[in-house]
């Protein structure tokens, strides 16, 4: 493969900087897979439940003020479920990497409970390793940007790599049969779960 | 070690996980913008006669069919659906859903099949742990190599930033990406 110095360099450095950027990330990625494969070690608890119920006209926590609701309740994390029950109750489910906060608004009395919990550190790593989507407060916005980067840096990753490769080590019977094997053992998982 | 030596290690880890991190890199796109590729379609049906007991409860009687069929796949219980003759379930696994319909009266099963096509399988690699009941060898073996990959992933990472910090590095480099890294961290700990 014929490539340019100019070209070489650039290729490079994609390959380095998609890299750099994603490190962080990358990092928490592979240790919390670890942790996922052996989950018997490393077990998610929650800690500090929590249940109280407040005194409040679901009047006085409309839309406007919700916000303020969830400050002064140390709500954190984002929506991820809202639920209309036959009663007329509304649940809505708040969750962040640190734990979980279910609101239950009662309809037939001037009540909200608040159902909390904090997770221990495996779950908190577990749930960074879930955490995906855009949505919510800017910090899961930033973080939804930077997991785009993630897919596009690990796919540049390869792409690039497999040039460097074939740059300078494109006569190595062993680089070949590792890539070869690879791709071979990859197509045949596809294959019998897609055709099998 | 020679320098020649690491950055052989580094491209020969990074090869031996090109396609899984291809397929992680993919993945991790369609998650954030949860985009759906499951294929609904029915491409296939047959039928054929199990001797499952049908007085069973809903989940042994699932399980037990699907054994009989060596159907690969988990049994999907929030899918059981019973009235007094017939029983439906389904099974799944990352590349096809089968919908089962058990005609207890003469022991008849109905299987239509939902292959769920390329892109979902492909994205559904993320997911495989290789422990997917009534799987064979080749799907089992997925445990080890995904074990491996990401040890090679850890592996060819640090190489490559040591290689990178020996031969190339650059001081503006240095507090971009050291910022980012920082960064990123603090932005995972504050969520």
């Amino acid at each position: 493969m014929k490539i340019s110095g100019q070209l070489y360099q650039i290729i490079r450095q994609i390959h380095l900087y998609s890299s750099l950027t994603i490190v962080a990330l990358l990092l928490m990625y592979v240790i919390s897979s670890y942790m996922m494969i052996y989950h018997d070690w490393f077990q998610v608890k929650t800690r500090n439940e929590s249940r109280i119920t407040l005194d409040i006209r679901p009047k006085e926590i409309n839309e406007d003020n919700w916000g303020s609701f969830l400050n002064k309740n140390n709500i954190k994390g984002r929506l991820v479920r809202e639920n209309f029950e036959e009663s007329g109750d509304i649940v809505r489910l708040y969750e962040s990497a640190k734990g979980y906060a279910e609101i239950t608004i009662f309809k037939k009395v001037d009540q909200v409970e608040i159902r909390s919990a904090d997770l221990n550190l495996s779950g908190k790593i577990n749930e960074m390793h879930r955490l995906r989507g855009f949505g919510g407060p800017l910090l899961y916005n930033i973080y939804a940007v930077l997991l785009d980067l993630v897919g596009v840096g690990l796919i540049l990753f390869v792409l690039t790599g497999v040039i460097l490769w074939l740059k300078l080590l494109k006569h190595n019977k062993l680089a070949w049969t590792i890539l070869i094997l690879g791709f071979i053992y990859v197509s045949a998982v596809l294959g019998y779960l897609i055709f099998i | 070690m020679k320098t020649s030596l690491l950055i052989k290690l580094h491209l020969h880890t990074g090869l031996f996980i090109a396609f899984y991190v291809l397929a992680f890199g993919f993945s991790s796109i369609v998650m954030n913008h949860k985009l759906e590729f499951d294929k609904t379609e029915v491409t296939r049906i047959w039928e054929t006669k199990v001797s499952a007991e049908p007085e069973v409860p809903d989940l042994e009687l699932a399980e037990s069919i699907k054994e009989e069929l060596d159907l690969m796949g988990w049994v999907l219980p929030w899918e059981f659906k019973r009235d007094s003759m017939i029983f439906h379930f389904s099974v799944v696994h990352p590349g096809r859903k089968y919908q089962l319909t058990f005609e207890s009266s003469n022991g008849i099963v109905k299987v239509e099949e939902m292959p769920k096509g390329f892109l979902a399988v492909f994205h559904g690699l993320h997911f495989l742990n290789g422990k997917i009941p009534n799987a064979p060898f080749l799907i089992r073996s997925w445990a080890v190599y995904q074990w491996l990959a990401l040890f090679s992933m850890l592996v060819s990472l640090f190489l490559g930033i040591w290689l990178w910090l020996k031969n190339h590095y650059k001081l503006w480099q240095g507090v971009v990406f050291g910022s980012l890294f920082v960064g990123t961290i603090i932005l995972m700990i504050l969520l």
